[in-house]
C-alpha cells in the first residue's frame, strides 16, 4: 500500500495531504514481532540499473485489508504491505519475509502558536519535554517508529540536520522550562500562574474522538497525563476529523496531533515555516527563520540549501512550531522466492529500481510480479490522477529526467536525462536559472516512435498551460522560455533561483505525439475528461494511448478487477543479459579444407522457451573480415542446423554463430564466437605421407643395410 | 375494471408526487445545503486551486452553478430525465456511463441473491408456519434471528476465510480469474465461482428476515375466522394455505419484493468491497467519502426512480389481488 | 335419531391446566327439528359447537363420549373420514362474526362453489357455480351477489350468505353458533325467519347457540339451558320456558326485561360465570344460587324428570 515513489514531488495540493494524512490513519499495533529472516539472494543483492527482469506485472484490485492479506499468504500475491497489527500473523510463515523501513510520514504535535496559551514558547517547549516518545512508540504504535527531534527527519538523508535542541522527556525539565521563563507554580493550589501574575489558562490537544483513531486519541491521553502530574491544565478535546481540519485551514484550532506525508525533498519547509507560507497553519513569524528559509529556497547550489535548512531546523526546534514526534516505519512482506528489492538508503523505502530489479529467485528472467491494487484505479490520466494505486500503475510506464538514487535517497541518478547543467543568470536584469538536460538517443516511446528533446518540451508547455493540480507548481509558473537547439538537449529558463525548481521540474513525461495530438484528445472529452488507458493508440494495434518510456507496457485492463502491464521488450535499459541463449554443438573445430562445417544451435530466450522463428547464420570470419556465411535452417523444436562448407579455406578462423529473433515484438540478437582452424586439404594426407616417408626412410635405410660393403678380411 | 383504471391513476398522482419530493430533498441535501447554507463548495475539493478566477466561473457556469436556485433545479430534472446524470467530479466522465459500466456486475449478483432470498425465505416461512409451535419451527426461528443479527462483513470474511484461504475451494477477490479464461462457457463457469462466496454471504443474511416475516404474516392470517370456516368446509391445511391465506398476505408480500427491487441497482456496499466485486454500491460508497457529489445524485436518483416505479407496479398487482383496495 | 350426543367432554389444555369446556353434555335431536342452546359468555357452547364438528384447536380434545350422527360416532372417525364424508356434508356450521367467516379477498360466489367443488369431484367451477347462485336466491339475495366480495355486502346479506354456504351440499344438520349476535334486531328478526323456513322447506335439523334467551325462544323447538359446561336444564322450549325449574333458568328468564312489564330495576345474577379448570364442588350454580343448600356445595345434582321430556338437574327438584 504505500510503496514510496521517490519521484513524486510533494505537491502544495491539498487533496493529497489530505489523502495521505487519511493512508496514515490505518496503522494500529498490537505486539512487537520481529520479521523474518530475508533471503540470501535478497540480502546480497546490489541493484542493476537494467531491467525489467520479470515479463508481466500483474496488479490485481483487491479492495478489503483482509482479502489482500490472505491472497498474499495462500501465495495469489508476491508482495503485500504488512498492517503493524497483522505481523504476529506472517512472520513465523516459512514462504514470506518482511523487509522494514522509514517511511516519510512524520508525526507531530502541531501547534497554533497565536491562540493563548500555546502562544508561549515555554508552554510549548514544556510540553515537548512532556511527550514519552519512546513509551509512545513501544506502547501505542508497538515498535513500529522512531522517535524524531528535528522537524526534518532522518530519512531525509542528509538534509536532515542530527544536531537540533532536542526536548527529552523530563518532568524535571518541562518544569525548569517553566519556571525559567517566569511561571509561578503555586504547591497550596497546586496551579501555574504566568509571569503576570494570570492563573494558567486549559492548554487544548485536538485529536479525533476515540472511536476514529484510537491510537491517537491513547497518545493525547498519555501527554494530557504527564501534564496534569506536574500540574498543567491540560485536556484533550476530540473534534471529528473534517471539522479538525476545516478548522486548521482557517487558523481556529488550538493543537493537533496528525501526520504529515512528505516527498524525498523537504521543499514543503518553505511554505511550513516561513512567515505567510500557505502551509503556515502556526502562525509562527521569525524573520530570521525567514531569511534562513529564503536562502534554502532560493539558490541553486544545493549544498548551500543545505546548510541553510539545517540551521532552519535549529531555528525551528527552537521556536518549535510543532513537535515532531516520530516517523512511521512501515513492514513490507515478500514471499520467499522474490529478490531484487532495492532500498533507498539511508533509511529505506523501496526505490523505482525494484520495477527493474525485482525476479523470482528460480527464474532470473522471466514470469509475472503479482502485486495488489487496494482500489482500482479511477483514472489513468497522469495530470488528473491522485490516489497512490493510480501512480502505482503509471510508474511502471512513465518515466523522468533523474530519479532518487538508491544509495543515498537525496542525491540524484540520472535516468532520461544523461546529465544536466544547472547555473544563474539574468534577463533584463532578473535573476534567472537556467538548466540545461542532455538526453539519451536510444530511448523509445512504447510504439516505436523515438523520445527526444521536443517530448521534454512539450510536457513542460503542456503543464504551464493547463495547469494540472498534481505537477503544476511554481517552477511552471516561472518558466519564461525554452530551448530545443537539437533532438536531445534542452535548456530551461525559470524567473527566480531555486534548486527546488530542478525537482519540481523533473515530471513523468508524456509522448508529444499523443498529448499534442488535438483531434485525438478532443474526441475523447480533452485532456482532463479523457482516460488514455482507455483509447486505443491510433496507429499500433494493440496499445493504448497510455504510453511511455518505461519498463512495462499497458497491456490489459479489466476495470475493477485488475490491470497486467506486459514488459517493453524495446525498453532502453533492457537487461543485456535477458535475451537469447544459444547453445550450439559442433562436431570438431579443426577441419580439413573440403570437410563440411556443422553447426547445430538451440535458440530459446532467456527462459529457456525454445524460439521457431530465430534466423541463425554461421559466418566464417578472418581477421575481421566475412569470409564466408551461411544461414542455418530450422529443423524443429528450435533446432537450427548448418553446414558451411570449407573449400577453397584454410587458416585459422572465428566462426560466428549468429541469431536473431523476436520476443514480445522487439529484436534479439546473439552471437558466439567459436574458434575454428581449417588445415589445407593435402594436410589430410599428412599421415600417409609421414607414414609414406618413414616406410621410404625405411625401406632406405633397409637397402642401405643391405647394400652395404662387405669388408673383406685380408691379409 | 373501471374502478382499477381510476386507482392506478390516483396512485400514479401520488407516485409522481413523492418522485417529485424526493427530488427536491435531493437537490436540496446534495446543492443546496452545502452549497448556499454552510457555504463549502461541494466542486472545492476538485476545483484546481492553479485555477485563476475567471477560469473558476467558467466550470462554475458549466456546471451551471451560478444560476438561480429555482433555475438550477428544473435544468437538473430536464437533465436527469434525458439521461444526462451529470460529470463525475472526480474522472470528469459522465455519470450515465460509469454507472453502465459497473451495473452489470451489480445486477447480476444482487439480482440474483435477491430473487434467490425472497424465495428461499418464502419457502422456510411458509414451512414454518405450517409447522408452527414444533420444535423445527423453534430451531428454525432461532437460526433465522441468529443469522438475521449476523453482519455481513463478519459473515463475508468468514466464509471468505474458510472456503477462500484454508479449503481453497473459491477465489479471494474479483469477479474472473486473472487473466480470465477466453472460452465463453468457461468465462461463465469462472464468472458463476467468483460469485459463489458474495452470493452465500447476501443470501445467509438477508433468508432470515424473509422467513421470520412471511411466517408472522401467514400465522396472522392463520389466526382469522376465515380459517376455521375454510377448515370447517373441508379443506385440508395445504390447501388452505395455498387457496386462502396466501392471497391475503399478497399485498404485503409485493411491497416488500417491490422495495426489494431497487436494492438490485444500488448494490451492497460491504459486500461488494471485501469480495472486491466491481459494482454499484461499493462506487456510491466511495463517491460520497470522495465528495462527489453528482455520482451520488446520478445513483440516488435512478434508486429513486426505480423505487417509485416498482411501487406503482407493487400498486398494480395489490389492487389485482385485494379487491377491498381498488374497489372502496 | 338424526344426531344423539352423549356424555360428550371436550377440554382444552392451556399453559399446564386443563380447561374443562364441555363436561358431560349429553341430547338427541332429529328431522327438522330445532335445538336451542342457551348460556352465557363462557359456558363453553361454542366450544360445543366446535366439538360437534370435531373442529378442535391443537390444545385440545374430545375426552369422552359419543357423537352419533345417522348412528356412526364421529368421535372414533379418523380425520381424513371426517374432512371428505361428514363435514359440511352431513352436518355444516354459520359461524358467529361473519365479517370475518368470509375471506375478504374473493368472491362470495367462489367461496360457496369451493365447498362444492372441494367435495364432489367432477363438478366443473361452473356447475358448482350455477349451483352457489341458487343457494344464494334461497337465502334470499340475488344472483349478482355472486361475484360480489364480502366486504361489498351489509352484515345481513354476508350471514345470509353464509347460511347459503352452509347449505352448498345439502347438510341433514346445520349448527349456528351466535348468526345473530353482530346485527341489528330487524335483520335479525330477518335472519331467524329465513331459519324457520329452511327448517320447514329443507326438512334441515338446526341446533342454535346463542346466549340471547330471546333469539332462542324465537326459534326453537327444543331448548337446552348450559352452564359451566353442563346442560341443567333441558326440554320443549314452551315447557321450559314456562315453567322454568332450575334456578339458574329462572334467572336468566327474569333476567330479560319485558316491554308489558313496567320498568323497574334490572335483575341480574349475581357473580360471575365459574372458571372451567376448576370449576366449583358440587352443583356447579351453587356460589350464585339464591337457594343454595348445603347438599349443593358437595353433590353434583342428580337430572330430574321435571315433566315429559322435561328435564332439569336441581337438588331442589328431588323428591
Amino acid at each position: 500500500m504505500s510503496k514510496n515513489k521517490d519521484d513524486k514531488k510533494a505537491r502544495l495540493n491539498r487533496c493529497k495531504s489530505l489523502l495521505a494524512l487519511v493512508v496514515m490513519f490505518t496503522f494500529i499495533s498490537v505486539t512487537i514481532v520481529y520479521p523474518a529472516p530475508v533471503p540470501p539472494e535478497q540480502e546480497a543483492w546490489s541493484w542493476e540499473p537494467y531491467g525489467p527482469r520479470v515479463d508481466e506485472t500483474l496488479m490485481p484490485v483487491i479492495l478489503d485489508y483482509d482479502a489482500r492479506l490472505m491472497a498474499f499468504k495462500k501465495g495469489d500475491l508476491d508482495t503485500c504491505f504488512i498492517q503493524p497489527a497483522r505481523v504476529a500473523e506472517v512472520k513465523d510463515d516459512p514462504n514470506i519475509y518482511l523487509l522494514t523501513y522509514q517511511t516519510f510520514n512524520l508525526q507531530f504535535l502541531g501547534i497554533n502558536c497565536q491562540q493563548y496559551p500555546w502562544n508561549y514558547t515555554a508552554i510549548r517547549k514544556a510540553v515537548a519535554h512532556l511527550i514519552d516518545k519512546d513509551w509512545i512508540i513501544r506502547n501505542v504504535f508497538n515498535g513500529f517508529g522512531v522517535p524524531v527531534d528535528s522537524a526534518i527527519p532522518p530519512a531525509f538523508g542528509d538534509w536532515s540536520n542530527p544536531n537540533v535542541p532536542s526536548y527529552p522527556y523530563s518532568r524535571e525539565l518541562a518544569k525548569k522550562v517553566l519556571l525559567d521563563a517566569g511561571f509561578m507554580f503555586d504547591e497550596r493550589t497546586g496551579k501555574w500562574y504566568e509571569p503576570n501574575g494570570r492563573e494558567l489558562g486549559k492548554i487544548v490537544i485536538q485529536v479525533p474522538p476515540q472511536e476514529q483513531a484510537p491510537w491517537l486519541y491513547q497518545e493525547a491521553q498519555r501527554i494530557v497525563e504527564e501534564g496534569r502530574s506536574i500540574g498543567l491544565p491540560i485536556e484533550i478535546e476530540a473534534i471529528e476529523f473534517q471539522a479538525l481540519v476545516a478548522q486548521i485551514y482557517s487558523k481556529t484550532f488550538k493543537s493537533f496531533i496528525l501526520y504529515l506525508g512528505w516527498a524525498r525533498v523537504p521543499t514543503l519547509a518553505y511554505e511550513l515555516f516561513r512567515t505567510g507560507g500557505s502551509w503556515n497553519f502556526w502562525g509562527i513569524s521569525d524573520p530570521e527563520l525567514d531569511k534562513l528559509l529564503e536562502q534554502f529556497y532560493y539558490t541553486a547550489d544545493i549544498s548551500k540549501a543545505k546548510q541553510a535548512l539545517w540551521k532552519a531546523q535549529e531555528k525551528v526546534a527552537d521556536i518549535l512550531p510543532y513537535i515532531p514526534i516520530y516517523m512511521g516505519i512501515a513492514n513490507v512482506g515478500f514471499r520467499t522466492n522474490i529478490a531484487g528489492i532495492v532500498l533507498s538508503k539511508p533509511v529505506g523505502g523501496q526505490s523505482y529500481l525494484t520495477t527493474l530489479n525485482v525476479h523470482h529467485t528460480d527464474l532470473p528472467f522471466g514470469g509475472a510480479y503479482k502485486t495488489p491494487l487496494g482500489s482500482d484505479p479511477r483514472t489513468l490520466n497522469p495530470f488528473t490522477a491522485i490516489t497512490g494505486d493510480e501512480w502505482a500503475v503509471m510508474n511502471n510506464i512513465l518515466e523522468s529526467l533523474f530519479i532518487a538514487h538508491p544509495d543515498q535517497v537525496s542525491d540524484n541518478l540520472p535516468w532520461l536525462a544523461k546529465s544536466w547543467k544547472m547555473e544563474e543568470t539574468e534577463i533584463n536584469g532578473h535573476p534567472v536559472t537556467k538548466i540545461t538536460f542532455y538526453l539519451n538517443d536510444n530511448v523509445t516511446w512504447h510504439d516505436g516512435v523515438k523520445f527526444t528533446a521536443r517530448d521534454v518540451n512539450f510536457t513542460w508547455w503542456f503543464i504551464k498551460l493547463n495547469r494540472p493540480t498534481q505537477q503544476y507548481a511554481k517552477v511552471f509558473e516561472k518558466l519564461i522560455e525554452t530551448e530545443v537547439p537539437d533532438d536531445y538537449t534542452i535548456t530551461a529558463y525559470i524567473n527566480g533561483t531555486s534548486w527546488t525548481y530542478l525537482y519540481d521540474i523533473n515530471v513523468a513525461l508524456v509522448p508529444a505525439h499523443i498529448w499534442g495530438n488535438e483531434s485525438l484528445l478532443m474526441q475523447h472529452g480533452g485532456w482532463e475528461k479523457w482516460d488514455p488507458s482507455k483509447v486505443p493508440h491510433p496507429t499500433k494495434s494493440g496499445l493504448t494511448c497510455l504510453i511511455g518510456t518505461g519498463p512495462f507496457v499497458f497491456a490489459e485492463r479489466k476495470p475493477g478487477e485488475y490491470i497486467l502491464l506486459k514488459w517493453n521488450s524495446g525498453y532502453w535499459k533492457r537487461h543485456p543479459a535477458k535475451t537469447l541463449k544459444l547453445e550450439y554443438t559442433l562436431q570438431r573445430t579443426t577441419l580439413y579444407e573440403g570437410e563440411p562445417l556443422q553447426v547445430a544451435v538451440k535458440v530459446t530466450d532467456y527462459t529457456g522457451a525454445a524460439l521457431t522463428n530465430a534466423t541463425v547464420s554461421l559466418q566464417l570470419i578472418s581477421d575481421g573480415n566475412v569470409v564466408k556465411s551461411i544461414s542455418a535452417i530450422h529443423k524443429g523444436g528450435g533446432i537450427y542446423e548448418a553446414s558451411l562448407d570449407t573449400a577453397g579455406l584454410s587458416g585459422s578462423f572465428k566462426a560466428l554463430v549468429r541469431s536473431s529473433a523476436l520476443i514480445g515484438g522487439a529484436s534479439f540478437e546473439k552471437e558466439v564466437p567459436i574458434p575454428v582452424t581449417i588445415r589445407p586439404a593435402w594436410e589430410r594426407y599428412l599421415p600417409y605421407m609421414a607414414l609414406g616417408a618413414i616406410g621410404i626412410a625405411v625401406a632406405v635405410i633397409a637397402v642401405l643395410y643391405l647394400t652395404r660393403k662387405r669388408v673383406k678380411p685380408s691379409g | 375494471m373501471a374502478g382499477l383504471a381510476k386507482y392506478m391513476a390516483k396512485r400514479a398522482i401520488d407516485r409522481v408526487m413523492v418522485l417529485f419530493v424526493a427530488l427536491v430533498l435531493q437537490f436540496a441535501l446534495l446543492r443546496v445545503l452545502p452549497y448556499y447554507v454552510l457555504g463549502i463548495d461541494p466542486s472545492f475539493f476538485f476545483m484546481n486551486p492553479n485555477l485563476t478566477n475567471e477560469q473558476r466561473e467558467l466550470i462554475k457556469k458549466a456546471f451551471g452553478l451560478d444560476e438561480p436556485l429555482h433555475a438550477q433545479f428544473v435544468k437538473y430534472v430536464l437533465a436527469l430525465f434525458t439521461g444526462n446524470l451529470g460529470y463525475s467530479f472526480y474522472t470528469r466522465r459522465p455519470v450515465a456511463a460509469e454507472l453502465m459500466e459497473r451495473l452489470p456486475n451489480t445486477v447480476i449478483l444482487l439480482g440474483t441473491s435477491t430473487v434467490l432470498t425472497i424465495l428461499f425465505g418464502l419457502a422456510i416461512g411458509l414451512m414454518l408456519a405450517m409447522k408452527r409451535g414444533t420444535k423445527i419451527d423453534t430451531a428454525f426461528i432461532s437460526a433465522s434471528v441468529l443469522l438475521n443479527s449476523f453482519p455481513t462483513f463478519y459473515l463475508g470474511l468468514l466464509l471468505l476465510l474458510v472456503f477462500g484461504f484454508y479449503l481453497r475451494l473459491f477465489p479471494l477477490a474479483g469477479s474472473v480469474s486473472r487473466p480470465p479464461p477466453s472460452d465463453p462457457v468457461l468465462y461463465v463457469a469462472d464468472f458463476l465461482w467468483h460469485m459463489t462466496l458474495p452470493l452465500l454471504t447476501l443470501i445467509i443474511v438477508g433468508v432470515g428476515g424473509y422467513a421470520l416475516l412471511i411466517r408472522s404474516l401467514l400465522i396472522t392470517q392463520l389466526g382469522e375466522d376465515y380459517i376455521v370456516t375454510a377448515r370447517a368446509k373441508g379443506l385440508d391445511e395445504r390447501e388452505i394455505i395455498v387457496k386462502h391465506v396466501l392471497r391475503n398476505v399478497l399485498p404485503p408480500v409485493i411491497t416488500i419484493v417491490a422495495l426489494a427491487l431497487p436494492g438490485i441497482v444500488s448494490g451492497a456496499v460491504i459486500t461488494e468491497t471485501i469480495f472486491s466485486w466491481y459494482g454499484v454500491g461499493r462506487w456510491l460508497f466511495e463517491a460520497s467519502t470522495q465528495f462527489d457529489y453528482p455520482v451520488v445524485q446520478g445513483v440516488l436518483f435512478i434508486s429513486i426512480l426505480l423505487t417509485v416505479m416498482s411501487l406503482y407496479i407493487a400498486d398494480l398487482l395489490i389492487a389485482l389481488a385485494d379487491p377491498r383496495v381498488r374497489l372502496r | 335419531m338424526l344426531l344423539a350426543v352423549e356424555g360428550l367432554k371436550m377440554y382444552y389444555g392451556v399453559s399446564n391446566e386443563t380447561v374443562k369446556a364441555v363436561d358431560g353434555v349429553s341430547f338427541s335431536l332429529g328431522e327438522a327439528e330445532s335445538l336451542g342452546i342457551v348460556g352465557e359468555s363462557g359456558c363453553g357452547k361454542s366450544s360445543l359447537a366446535m366439538a360437534l364438528l370435531k373442529i378442535l384447536p391443537s390444545n385440545a380434545r374430545i375426552v369422552d363420549g359419543r357423537i352419533l350422527l345417522e348412528g356412526v360416532d364421529i368421535v372414533s372417525l379418523p380425520e381424513e373420514r371426517l374432512r371428505r364424508g361428514i363435514r359440511w356434508k352431513k352436518i355444516s356450521m354459520v359461524f358467529q362474526g361473519s365479517m370475518s367467516a368470509l375471506n375478504p379477498v374473493i368472491k362470495v360466489g367462489e367461496q360457496i362453489a369451493e365447498a362444492i367443488i372441494i367435495h364432489e369431484n367432477g363438478v366443473t367451477k361452473k356447475e358448482a357455480l350455477e349451483r352457489a347462485a341458487n343457494l344464494l336466491e334461497i337465502v334470499g339475495l340475488d344472483r349478482s351477489t355472486l361475484k360480489r366480495y364480502p366486504f361489498e355486502l351489509s352484515g345481513g346479506q354476508r350471514q345470509r350468505a353464509v347460511i347459503a354456504m352452509a347449505l352448498a351440499l345439502n347438510p341433514k344438520v346445520l349448527i349456528a353458533d351466535e348468526p345473530t349476535t353482530a346485527l341489528d334486531v330487524i335483520v335479525q328478526a330477518q335472519i331467524l325467519k329465513l331459519l324457520r323456513e329452511l327448517k320447514e322447506r329443507l326438512r334441515l335439523s338446526i341446533v342454535f347457540i346463542s346466549h340471547d334467551v330471546s333469539v332462542i325462544s324465537e326459534v326453537s323447538d327444543r331448548v337446552a339451558i348450559m352452564y359451566a359446561g353442563k346442560f341443567v336444564e333441558s326440554g320443549n322450549a314452551e315447557a321450559v320456558f314456562l315453567k322454568p325449574s332450575h334456578p339458574y333458568t329462572q334467572a336468566l328468564i327474569s333476567a330479560v326485561p319485558s316491554i308489558k312489564e313496567p320498568r323497574k330495576t334490572f335483575k341480574y345474577i349475581v357473580g360471575q360465570p365459574p372458571s372451567l379448570i376448576n370449576p366449583p364442588p358440587g352443583c356447579r350454580f351453587h356460589p350464585r344460587c339464591p337457594y343454595v343448600m348445603d347438599v349443593c356445595r358437595s353433590e353434583e345434582p342428580p337430572i330430574i324428570e321435571v315433566e315429559k321430556g322435561h328435564f332439569a338437574a336441581c337438588h331442589l327438584l328431588g323428591g
